[in-house]
């Protein structure tokens, strides 16, 4: 994960706890999964500001039908839904939620 | 009221992914605050 | 007229393992940090040698050494299936793969300002060699060996250890270094100045092979576009330019001139559509749109294929060159009437994006997804991006088209996977940003249709520009490459003729009024 990005998850998560949730947009299995482990376990290439810091936020994907259900219909008509015939959303969304059950806390379920 | 209600969102789209605009325009009338969306790109 | 010729083009590679593995992006930035020992220490291992580039079906598809059909048709992955000898040579039909010794000999040649210094038995070594390859000049081998860019190793070892240089390696030993700039100017610190002339240097190459490609006199080009990534400048104008006329001077074109395009890795697209906008008003008789490559990009991903035990396959600083010329119905022809634009007002769903390249300049073409024969949006090897967590892009861009088709109704949802087959393309480029923007595939589309292959094929480009933290917005642009159709013979009006003419409608409305 760019280390800015991480510098800006570890801001919000040290200030908001596990109120924020992370959601996702990539677009492989393998690299969500890392995602999900450094915004929870910490950042696994121990490059960036998320290095050893074990955060627990709730992350899913967006394909998620828990955050799917939570999307505007249209929005999502208009703005992802070709994205679901180009991505495995299935893998996608099966692959973050194995990081969220190990190393989540304060999931929505 | 929706599950996100009162959560803060922190949205990482990815270009030939979702890309994170994608994901707010989804997402803002979630009741949750979007706290930061940002796009990577890894090519 | 709204199409020029694709007269010819050209696509180099040149291997840079050494100088990749200390200034990549990822590695330079990890010893700076201090905190990835392990994959520093590591790193050296994963290298590839020059002789497996050579053998490695990507690279030397990239260069014209095998054709882009007999690629689609090999055994994977590519780095376990090797091509056999007799296909893994130096040169392709469309250019090289120059290895590092001669790289760093041609960054010395491309040097104007004493930046580069390289030791003296080294540099005489390499001119040696250079003076072998067909397209470099006797003026850019003498260069290699000017006095003032060779010196010993003392002294050289004295500039990068005092005075903020940067050592050059070839063989694991340092063999020469790049110079600082400026004490304090930030745009001039030795590995800015690294990344620039690497990049100037790698598009002479292109450029020198564009120009053997297409049998032109180098005194006959007419202008350039450098597409590149690079910003070249100072203090006061960060990415002022120019690489395009540093290009052409180091090449011999003295009667060019020439400007750059920047747009992330949409600006070769950008680049061909300005430069055939130019040559089709007829205010440029020519142009070349050049690009050089990135140090920067090289070993992006290898943190993922050391860690996996992988070879770390991301060694070439990649380049292109394409000439433009008048349509002369000869040529596969680039057209000008349709291109895709993405509007500041689309947004960044992909499905914004993709319309607004494919299926917006299709329609005002008349034309539908299944008549484009090949569409090449991204053409980045999947061998090196998929094991870092970024997934096959080329596929993933091939699918949106797909996945489009599907929802304009072009095509049913079972036929997807077909369609990708039979109208998509298969990444084969370096991760090179700009490079694999589409642009690789001009010079296999061209010959594609020169066989009688193909008919159409559709050239993308897609930039992060929000990797600037300018703008939240991404960018896009896409055109059509065709084959040629007679051009009717241009007779020249006269005066007379239109006095004649208007004379007889005159006379025709006089007939009606009576």
């Amino acid at each position: 994960m760019d280390l800015q990005n991480q510098q800006r998850v570890k801001d919000a998560g040290e200030k908001y706890g596990t109120d924020c949730v992370v959601i996702l947009g990539s677009s492989d299995a393998e690299g969500a999964e890392i995602y999900a482990e450094t915004v929870t376990a910490g950042d696994p290439t121990y490059a960036g500001p998320l290095a050893g810091v074990s955060l627990e936020l709730p992350v899913y994907h967006v394909f998620d039908p828990i955050i799917r259900a939570e999307c505007d219909p249209a929005a999502w008509e208009e703005q992802i839904s070709m994205m679901e015939m180009v991505l495995d959303p299935e893998a996608l969304t099966a692959a973050v939620k194995g990081m969220r059950d190990q190393y989540s806390k304060n999931a929505i379920e | 009221m929706g599950k996100l209600a009162g959560k803060k969102l922190l949205l990482l789209g990815e270009r030939d992914g979702v890309p994170g605009p994608a994901m707010e325009a989804c997402l803002k009338d979630s009741g949750a605050e979007i706290i930061f969306s940002a796009t990577e790109c890894f090519v | 007229m709204s199409k020029v010729g694709i007269k010819s083009y050209s696509y180099c590679l040149n291997h840079a393992p050494e100088t990749g593995s200390h200034y990549g992006g990822t590695p330079y930035e990890a010893f700076h940090s201090g905190k990835e020992q392990e994959y520093l220490d590591a790193l050296p291992k994963h290298l590839q040698s020059y002789d497996h580039a050579l053998h490695y079906a990507p690279n030397q598809t990239y260069i014209g050494g095998i054709s882009y059909e007999e690629f689609e048709g090999l055994k994977t992955p590519w780095v376990d299936n090797l091509l056999p000898d007799e296909k893994a040579k130096r040169y392709g039909k469309f250019g090289e793969l120059m290895p590092e010794d001669e790289f760093l000999g041609l960054i010395s040649a491309c040097d104007e300002f004493e930046l580069v210094w390289l030791e003296k038995s080294f540099a005489e070594e390499v001119s040696k060699k250079l003076a072998e390859d067909p397209v470099i000049t006797e003026a850019i081998v003498k260069r290699v060996v000017r006095p003032k860019n060779m010196h010993e190793l003392s002294e050289i070892e004295t500039e990068y250890k005092e005075r903020a240089g940067l050592p050059l390696y070839f063989g694991g030993k340092v063999v020469g270094c790049i110079r600082s700039g400026h004490p304090t100017d930030q745009c001039l610190t030795a590995h800015v100045l690294m990344e620039n002339l690497a990049g100037k240097a790698s598009g002479v190459l292109a450029l020198l092979h564009l120009l053997k490609n297409s049998g032109m006199n180098p005194l006959d080009l007419d202008f350039v576009i450098e597409c590149s990534e690079e910003g070249a400048g100072d203090v006061g104008q960060r990415a002022g330019g120019n690489f395009a006329k540093a290009i052409a001077e180091v090449a011999g074109c003295t009667n060019a001139s020439g400007c750059d395009v920047r747009g992330f890795c949409a600006g070769p697209v950008n680049a061909m559509i300005n430069a055939a906008a130019q040559v089709a008003s007829g205010a440029r008789k020519n142009i070349a749109v050049v690009a050089g490559g990135s140090i920067p990009k090289l070993y992006m991903n290898s943190r993922d294929h050391v860690k996996k035990g992988l070879l770390a396959l991301e060694d070439c600083v990649g380049s292109f060159a394409v000439l433009l010329v008048p349509d002369d119905g000869t040529m596969p022809v680039m057209r000008l009437d349709v291109l895709g634009k993405h509007t500041v007002g689309a947004g960044g769903a992909p499905q914004a994006v993709t319309s607004a390249l494919t299926f917006e300049p299709l329609q005002k073409a008349g034309l539908t997804f299944a008549d484009v024969d090949r569409f090449a949006p991204e053409l980045q090897n999947h061998e090196i991006t998929e094991p870092a967590g970024a997934g096959n892009v080329p596929l993933a861009n091939i699918k949106m088209i797909a996945a489009l088709a599907v929802m304009k109704k072009a095509i049913e949802k079972p036929a997807m996977m077909d369609f990708i087959k039979q109208h998509g393309t298969i990444g084969y480029a370096h991760t090179q940003g700009h490079i694999p923007a589409g642009v690789p595939f001009i010079g296999p589309a061209c010959e594609m249709i020169n066989e009688g292959k193909i008919k159409r094929a559709m050239i993308i480009g897609k930039g992060s520009l929000f990797l600037a933290r300018l703008t939240n917005l991404a960018d896009g642009a896409s055109f059509l490459i065709e084959k040629p159709e007679p051009v009717a013979p241009t007779s020249a009006v006269s005066k007379d003729d239109i006095k004649a003419m208007i004379l007889e409608a005159l006379g025709e409305i006089a007939g009606k009024l009576a």
